[in-house]
């Protein structure tokens, strides 16, 4: 599904350019449920978001499906993230003056779905992950759970053929966190989602069916 | 509270960007409303200088006369007021003139008051040196006195103390100063600098005169008198006089009218909007620092939850909070004075010179007053939003209910959005208000004057000094006229020359009741028209580029002893005759006088102010009426000042005894006319431009601050697949709905206050669509660029930074 080719991510700081990636070559298929691990500052997250196209100022390779993501533009890109990625964030990232229904509309806003379509999507959703419930609550009337609950059923909303989560149990106690788990698991074996997730945690990897490490911006386990 | 003031002093310092934003403001809103109150102190509050001034009237004669619902009086209705009334303590005359002061220094005419000994005491005013006259001494045939006024007796006379018993010239004659008045003494609507006995200048025959109504009369009421007392008593002597000189008193009444009214009336509404103006400037500065506050507040919710955590009780971030805006208010009012005192200069033309010699601008105590309670109510407006806040932290502290963070925000957010939408309100308002002022300056500017105001010199000879030598013989002031005119039209550069007794926009007044020989279809027989009258000498329209539109102009056969012809313009053509297409050949009298021909009609000019249209005008030769043409108008071929000198010499060289008291130009006389409307445009689109300021900085603020506070949410919609566009078109939508209430409420606040207005405008209505379009298209263009800065920097959120930085 995709692949990186001596990829490079270079952040140029005062005392000299710091690596924060150096030279990765990576293939994730379809269907598969990676995990990178890897200790703090090794570039999880940075390659997470390469992955996501949130960055663009890489050096390399990178191909989804059958795009040279490399060769494209800045619109393309936006483009190829909106039809195909879903992102989850640790801190779930939800907009406080926004409700459930409506933090779940913003995606396909961005994507042109009409009014009527988006809000039978955020309908389906809502049904879908079971939380018909709190549609009118904001984000600060949930538990950490719940947020992150529906920061999942937003990065799926417009039905994304990659979902990236960064570290997505990092502020969740443990049932909360195997709640997802099971969810991504479910997603990935019954929906077909290709899932990348950054995590810390080996009980978390073991959901997936692959563990990526690395270590000082480099790919030491593939 | 002293460790309050060192924390707030602590923290406006370390916060200088803040601290000298919201000082300047207040400065520049309290500084500008106290400037504005002293003018209006000094024009409409402050009593006259006199004793007991709540006593003290102005008498009217009640007439439709000229044209008007009130005239001045007559001599011998006066004197019949004062004998007769029963509720004056004392009643006095006085006639606005002029003399040439001779004698000491350069020739210099200086308007002068003729009075009744009677009008000093009824204004209860004492010498500063010498005395007043005493009953009798202001009669025909008494001695030739005079009393200084102390500005006079400073600058020419260089408070010499031997003056009071010495003589000096006036108009040719010897005059014994018997007093001089103290500094600030004027008759109030005047600008005397002396004053002479009516009886120095009229004979006993003027005394009985019911026909010239052009006195002043002042009176004190008896104590415990009212002014409706005083009115009845008027009456019933106008009634009385109607029916003992039913020829000259058949239609008139007679009434009263506080004194001050009648200095201060003219003034009041521009005062009324200028003060309204400033108002709205400093509410609109108001807002937008509680916004700021409001904002700097939020910034230390942290600070503020610490506090309640460790116990502080919300009276004491109330007393915090609004010593912070004490602090600032007091600094910003002291500095705002010193804004005032400098924009007393700037105000000083606003103040009329009659108004001024009796009020002049000053730093009062009432002044000082206006600044404090200004500054204080500001403390608390200011104050306010922080103290709201404090109550709702404190509120939100003791529920910690989860969700209000939210509902806090939301709450806060529209308490800020109203906060803008008052100041886009308000700023609109003023920016109308200051549109419509310069719609009206524009169309004066542009109005047809009737003649060419350029390359024209007015020189004015003493029109007294002219009586003096030439006031007996008509020949004598034929010749004096035609010789000066010879010699001036030799200088080289002088194309033609003209004596007048009225230039335009400098002489207004002398009006005379004119009758047609042939009456108007519509009119009763007999029916008088008030005129304009006029004497010129036969280059008058030439010079000043009046079109002759039918007929002749005046010419220099048109002599004494010839049949009297005049020249009147198309108002009072159209007055006089409108059923006749060519009136040139019809006949007109004033009063008893003879016939006099049309012999040509002449386009109209405005003669009484730019903003009023011709009025009827009749033009005399004045060789054939006898009304001193003291007024030289010389249309030259290049820049008119080159000429001046040599006019003088000419002047001179005819008869040396005649000088030349002022010259100007008659484009000086235009822009001097136009200078109050410019100083009030001026003035207002000032205050407009602070307030559009304010009220841009405070949508820039409040923009800013949500970007800043929505720098995650940018973040997150980003990470989401939000497009810059995206993200540009969400923001700007969001802040320009504050803007549609915004404009439209300042709509309507304009729309209700520019009727105040109606006065001050001239060729255009008060709700005249091109300004109020005009004025919203600024606001909305002020208003994006406003909200288009910050939220550019919404569009550049880099999502990892963002997100990163939670």
């Amino acid at each position: 599904m995709l692949t990186l080719r001596h990829l490079s991510r270079v952040y140029p700081l005062k005392s000299g350019p710091y690596f924060a990636l150096r030279n990765i070559n990576l293939e994730i298929k379809e269907g598969e449920f990676v995990s990178i691990m890897g200790p703090s500052g090794s570039g999880k997250s940075t390659l997470l978001h390469i992955l996501g196209l949130h960055d663009s100022e890489w050096e390399g390779e990178y191909q989804f499906a059958d795009t040279d993501v490399h060769r494209l533009g800045k619109s393309a890109r936006a483009d190829l993230q909106k039809k195909n990625i879903g992102f989850i964030f640790q801190a779930y990232h939800l907009i406080d003056d926004l409700t459930v229904a409506e933090n779940l509309e913003v995606p396909l806003s961005y994507r042109n779905v009409p009014r009527k379509e988006r809000q039978a999507i955020v309908c389906d959703t809502l049904d879908r992950f079971h939380i018909v419930g709190k549609r009118d609550l904001f984000p600060s009337q949930l538990s950490g759970g719940q947020q992150q609950l529906v920061g999942v059923a937003r990065a799926l909303v417009a039905h994304p053929t990659l979902l990236l989560a960064d570290e997505p149990t990092g502020n969740l106690h443990s049932d909360q966190g195997h709640e997802i788990m099971e969810l991504f698991r479910k997603l990935n074996r019954e929906d077909g989602v290709t899932i990348v997730q950054v995590t810390h945690s080996i009980e978390n990897a073991d959901y997936g069916s692959r563990i990526v490490r690395l270590a000082d911006g480099m790919l030491v386990n593939n | 509270m002293l460790l309050d003031l060192r924390l707030i002093a602590r923290a406006l310092l370390r916060a200088p960007g803040f601290t000298v934003v919201v000082v300047a403001t207040l400065a520049l809103a309290i500084g500008t409303n106290t400037a504005i109150f002293s003018a209006i102190n000094a024009a409409l509050l402050r009593p006259l200088p006199f004793p007991a001034p709540d006593r003290l009237v102005a008498v009217w004669e009640k007439t439709s006369l000229f044209g008007l619902h009130y005239s001045p009086a007559a001599m011998a209705n006066y004197a019949d007021w004062r004998a007769q009334n029963r509720t004056f303590q004392e009643m006095g005359l006085h006639e606005s003139g002029a003399m040439l002061l001779t004698g000491t220094g350069d020739a210099e005419e200086v308007p002068c008051g003729l009075v009744t000994a009677s009008l000093f005491l009824a204004l209860q005013a004492k010498p500063v040196a010498g005395r007043l006259w005493a009953e009798g001494e202001d009669l025909p045939g008494s001695a030739k006195t005079v009393v200084l006024s102390h500005g006079l007796w400073h600058r020419r006379f260089a408070q010499d103390p031997q003056l009071v018993g010495r003589t000096v010239q006036l108009g040719g004659e010897p005059y014994t100063v018997i007093g001089i008045m103290p500094p600030g003494f004027a008759i109030p609507g005047q600008t005397d600098a002396l004053w002479i006995p009516l009886g120095a200048l009229y004979d006993a025959d003027a005394l009985r005169n019911r026909h010239r109504h052009n006195f002043f009369v002042a009176g004190r009421l008896k104590p415990g008198v009212t002014l409706a007392q005083a009115n009845a008593d008027l009456e019933a002597i106008a009634a009385r006089l109607q029916h003992e000189y039913p020829d000259t008193n058949a239609d008139l009444g007679t009434f009263a009218t506080p004194l001050a009214e009648h200095v201060t009336g003219k003034v009041r509404p521009l005062y009324l909007v200028l003060s309204a103006a400033v108002g709205l400037l400093l509410f609109t500065a108001c807002a937008n620092l509680a916004n700021l506050m409001l904002a700097r507040f939020l910034g230390r919710s942290h600070e503020t939850a610490l506090r309640l955590a460790l116990g502080a009780a919300p009276r004491h971030l109330m007393r915090h909070a609004l010593l912070e805006a004490g602090v600032l208010g007091l600094l910003g009012g002291a500095l705002g004075l010193h804004v005032a005192l400098w924009s007393m200069e700037l105000l000083r033309p606003l103040v009329p010179a009659e108004l001024a010699m009796l009020a002049p601008l000053a730093l009062d105590w009432r002044v000082l007053g206006f600044a404090l309670a200004a500054t204080l109510a500001t403390i608390l407006l200011i104050g306010c939003a922080p103290l709201w806040q404090v109550t709702r932290a404190a509120g939100f502290a003791a529920s910690k209910q989860s969700g209000a963070r939210t509902s806090l925000g939301l709450r806060t957010g529209r308490f800020q959005a109203a906060l803008v939408v008052v100041q886009l309100a308000l700023s609109l308002t003023l920016i109308v208000g200051a549109g419509l002022l310069v719609r009206t300056f524009d169309q004066l500017r542009s109005a047809d004057l009737g003649f060419r105001s350029e390359r024209v010199v007015v020189a004015r000879l003493s029109g007294n000094a002219l009586w003096q030598h030439y006031g007996n013989s008509r020949a004598a002031r034929s010749g004096f006229y035609r010789e000066a005119l010879r010699r001036i039209e030799a200088i080289p550069g002088v194309a033609s020359a003209a004596f007048t007794n009225g230039v335009p926009l400098l002489n207004k007044g002398n009006m005379a009741q004119f009758v047609p020989e042939r009456p108007r279809s519509s009119a009763p027989a007999g029916e008088s028209v008030t005129v304009n009258r006029r004497s010129v000498s036969p280059g008058y329209f030439a010079t000043l580029g009046v079109p002759l539109l039918r007929g002749r102009t005046l010419a220099p056969t048109d002599t004494e002893g010839q049949p009297p012809v005049v020249v009147v313009n198309t108002a009072l053509a159209r007055t006089l005759w409108p059923d006749l297409e060519d009136p040139v050949g019809q006949r007109l009298r004033n009063g008893d006088g003879p016939w006099a021909t049309v012999v040509g009609i002449v386009g109209d000019m405005r003669q009484k102010g730019i903003d009023r249209a011709g009025a009827p005008e009749v033009y005399f030769s004045c060789d054939q009426l006898w009304e001193p043409a003291a007024q030289l108008v010389v249309r030259t071929a290049a820049d008119p000042r080159t000429v001046v000198a040599q006019l003088r010499r000419e002047l001179a060289a005819v008869n040396p005894g005649l000088p030349v008291v002022e010259a100007t130009t008659l484009a000086a006389i235009v822009d001097r006319e136009l200078a109050p409307r410019r100083l009030q445009t001026l003035l207002l689109g000032l205050f407009a431009g602070l307030a559009l300021l304010v009220a841009a900085l405070g949508l820039y603020g409040v923009v800013a601050y949500s970007v800043v506070q929505r720098t995650r949410e940018f973040g997150i919609r980003a990470a989401l697949g939000a497009s810059r566009g995206a993200i540009l078109a969400h923001v700007f939508s969001r802040n320009l709905r504050l803007l549609l209430p915004g404009l439209g409420l300042g709509l309507a606040i304009a729309l209700l206050l520019t009727r105040l207005m109606a006065g001050l405008l001239y060729g255009i209505a008060p709700h005249d669509p091109l300004t109020f379009a005009a004025a919203t298209g600024l606001l909305l263009l002020s208003a994006l660029l406003a909200c288009w800065l910050p939220t550019r920097r919404a569009t550049r959120v880099d999502p990892i930074v963002a997100l990163r930085a939670e």
